[in-house]
């Protein structure tokens, strides 16, 4: 979606954001190599994923707060307008898990996510990650990723965990976790802007 | 002031719009922050996530403003963080907790949902040089109370002020003397919050 677009389409969406929703970013930014990279790799539209954190729910007056987990902060909460406000930098994108019951998105999800603010980010993993990646794509060799550390995250990792928090058991889908697997998993339904 | 090597599993209960006080230790401008304040805290925080005895939420999360570099382009303003972060350092910070206990739990959760709101809000800062002037001059220290906003505590007693309704609003008034809203709602201090009898100590480490 070009900047103009986002400017004109994203009001009307805000308001009907619900709690447990993904928020996926793209960076339009020249000097953004890392978003680049991983938009590569995955060969995806989007590098980046937050959960929406409190909408209508808790805002009457409006506003998206969103959790993300971000190097080298880790899991943090911010007002979605970090993003929104700047379509020339940032295209947006909405995805909502198909099956999730409502109570589930405050109860379980939410949480989770404040549960786990603070949290460190996982850099080992994401470099390990673009490593298999890398040597997928460009050797066609399928290479081990390391185990996820339970008491860390990166954003995807956050964003899937956070949505199957009602989940005891491990997720089997959870060891190859970026962006372009939570669009491509089946699991949600594209709400706005839907790329690759 | 002793320190207390406590962390969240030694403390009584919280409940959300909890007024979290700390006062930095070993840091000289905090103290004379403090001396400036005439207050034995320096700084505020809500509770807005308590942890829960079920596992559902692990960490007692608190809402804050501070102005906190976070990497090379980015601070922190009004943003969340784990109470742990106060906790697991006694030796750099003393923490206290306060509770407006005349609140009912729909006002309480108004409260918290005010400093959600907020999140990413601009930082106040406070002016260093002429708080480390007016210790020396009460003249000065008279009239830059009249003025300096505290972001962290005047953020709190404004979700205060937005929580209850009008005939209410006596009953979370925090600062003394105030004439106006206006005075009320951005000159109230991480002191005032200590002082104020609308409250009642839930934890207090002047009593370890």
């Amino acid at each position: 979606m070009t900047p103009e677009e986002l400017r004109q389409e994203w009001p009307k969406i805000e308001p009907h954001l619900r709690v447990g929703d993904i928020i996926l970013t793209h960076s339009r930014r020249k000097m953004d190599f890392i978003p680049r990279i991983i938009q590569h790799l995955t060969d995806s539209h989007w590098s980046h994923s937050a959960l929406v954190f409190a909408a209508g729910d808790m805002l009457p007056l409006g506003g998206t707060i969103i959790a993300e987990a971000m190097s080298p902060t880790g899991v943090r909460v911010h007002n979605i307008k970090r993003y929104s406000d700047h379509p020339d930098d940032f295209d947006l994108g909405v995805i909502r898990h198909r099956k999730m019951a409502e109570e589930h998105r405050t109860d379980f999800v939410r949480d989770f996510m404040a549960s786990k603010i603070d949290t460190p980010y996982d850099t080992a993993r994401v470099v390990d990650y673009g490593f298999a990646l890398m040597a997928r794509k460009w050797f066609g060799v399928e290479k081990k990723i390391t185990e996820i550390d339970p008491n860390r995250f990166h954003c995807s990792t956050f964003s899937h965990r956070a949505i199957h928090s009602h989940d005891v058991e491990a997720h089997p889908n959870e060891h190859a976790f970026g962006p372009a697997d939570l669009v491509r998993g089946g699991e949600f339904e594209w709400v706005f802007n839907r790329q690759p | 002031m002793k320190g207390y090597s406590c962390k969240e599993h030694g403390l009584p209960k919280l409940a959300p719009a909890d007024v979290v006080l700390i006062r930095h230790r070993k840091n000289l401008f905090r103290y004379c922050l403090r001396k400036f304040l005439g207050a034995d805290w320096d700084h505020a925080a809500l509770v807005v996530f308590p942890r829960q005895e079920d596992g559902s939420v692990e960490h007692t999360i608190i809402a804050e403003a501070i102005n906190e570099r976070l990497s090379r382009t980015e601070r922190d303003t009004v943003t969340l963080h784990r109470l742990d972060k106060y906790l697991s350092h006694p030796e750099r910070y003393d923490v206290g907790v306060r509770r407006v206990v005349t609140l009912n739990d729909e006002e309480r959760f108004r409260v918290v949902y005010y400093m959600i709101a907020n999140v990413d809000a601009p930082y106040w800062g406070w002016n260093k040089p002429m708080v480390v002037i007016a210790l020396f001059s009460n003249r000065v220290r008279r009239w830059l109370l009249g003025r300096q906003r505290f972001s962290c505590s005047s953020l709190i007693q404004k979700a205060f002020y937005d929580a209850v309704s009008r005939n209410d609003r006596k009953k979370i008034v925090f600062k003394q003397d105030t004439v106006t809203p206006l005075i009320l709602q951005e000159l109230t201090s991480p002191g005032d919050l200590a002082r104020t009898e609308r409250m009642e100590w839930i934890l207090d480490p002047n009593m370890v």
